[in-house]
């Protein structure tokens, strides 16, 4: 029983270093990315950044099944889970502008609260009306397609 | 090793532990203040305080933490990629959705930094505060923002997101799965599409998505945007 708990244990310990060895790779494969898509924007003087550029040919190479989504999967997940480790060092020049902050602390919820709020309700009464319209209209088109279907098994059964 | 470059060293230690730390914490208890983006930042600077590390010694290892952003940036294909059904499904919604959200996030700034007095800097840095910080940084140059107060200006407007978001849907009537996903992502980015995940599964997918579209347009529309509201 004894062995039995431990074996389960080494091998669940196995099972995760092999998934973290994985992600290791997949997150270096995915700053091999970055840094070409950097390298490439900079040298064709784009206005689009690098990275967003990047993004564009992952997600064209993903659709035309040149990488497989299992490729880049877990690091992907990694990144994007743990994207607030990598601002919080911007966040510590806070103290650069201490005093800045302090004088105007209040100034600054009071615009980004408002503002938030304006962001929130306008774009939910936006979508919220327009998510209705599409719905509807899916379901017309399925009733289209229904209706068209059954008139085709009655006049195959007139036949 | 001299001085500095261990006190860099430390410096990157308690930004990853705080950061990994916070994270384990707020998974045990879902209290606000545990919330990883209050509580890493407030542990970070408390000891950058202190301990009395200059910042330029705290930058000296943390800013390759900060380089990861252009490939987290260029992760987000994943998502995109994997919830492509839903983006087909209801592309009107979406493209509504996102079009919305950053105009109404530019716009609804900017009147309320014609009132309210705020110093240029600050002006500045605020405009692009409504998407993902990768996308934030990169959009803010356009407007002439500092980057450290934007990623400040958009920390603060996801925590107040993710804080005021539920009720206020509640109170407004916002009831749509799309629908709130998509004010959540808009409104709120990261934070928002924790809280929408929260909600519901398809508020969820739909809020990452939206967050991810909105940010694409502000970096790349950025100089129009800044052409506009200067």
């Amino acid at each position: 029983m004894q062995l039995a708990h431990s074996a389960a244990r080494f091998g669940n310990l196995r099972q995760q270093s092999k998934q973290l060895s994985l992600a290791i790779v997949q997150i270096a494969v995915i700053c091999l990315f970055a840094w070409a898509a950097h390298a490439v924007a900079t040298a064709v003087h784009s206005p689009i950044p690098g990275s967003v550029l990047g993004l564009a040919v992952v997600l064209l190479a993903l659709a035309l099944k040149i990488i497989p989504e299992k490729a880049i999967q877990v690091g992907a997940a990694w990144f994007i889970g743990d994207l607030l480790l990598f601002f919080i060092p911007p966040m510590i020049s806070v103290i650069k502008y201490e005093a800045l902050l302090k004088q105007y602390g209040f100034n600054i919820l009071l615009t980004i609260v408002l503002g938030v709020i304006s962001v929130l309700l306008g774009t939910g009464f936006v979508v919220d009306r327009v998510f209705r319209f599409e719905r509807k209209l899916h379901l017309k088109r399925q009733m289209a397609k229904h209706n068209k279907e059954q008139q085709a098994l009655k006049d195959k059964a007139g036949e | 090793m001299n001085q500095s470059t261990l006190l860099a060293l430390i410096s990157l230690a308690i930004t990853v532990g705080s950061y990994y730390i916070a994270k384990a914490m707020y998974k045990r208890h879902k209290t606000w203040w545990l919330l990883p983006s209050i509580l890493a930042p407030v542990v970070v600077v408390l000891l950058v305080v202190l301990l009395s590390i200059p910042l330029p010694t705290y930058f000296e290892y943390t800013h390759w933490l900060v380089t990861l952003l252009a490939p987290a940036t260029i992760a987000f294909a994943v998502p995109i990629y994997r919830e492509r059904k839903l983006i087909r499904q209801y592309p009107l919604t979406i493209t509504c959705g996102v079009i919305a959200g950053v105009m109404f996030g530019l716009t609804s700034t900017w009147l309320l930094t014609r009132v309210i007095p705020l110093p240029e800097e600050l002006v500045h840095s605020v405009l692009v505060r409504s998407v993902s910080t990768p996308f934030a940084l990169q959009a803010t140059s356009a407007f002439g923002g500092v980057p450290e107060l934007t990623a400040l200006m958009v920390m603060l407007t996801g925590i107040i997101g993710m804080v005021i978001g539920e009720p206020l849907m509640k109170l407004f009537r916002i009831h749509t799965s799309l629908g709130r996903g998509v004010a959540l992502g808009a409104s709120a980015h990261g934070s928002g599409t924790a809280k929408a995940t929260e909600i519901g599964q398809q508020e969820g997918v739909v809020a990452s998505l939206t967050m991810i579209f909105a940010g694409i347009v502000m970096v790349i529309c950025a100089p129009f945007f800044a052409w506009i509201f200067s």
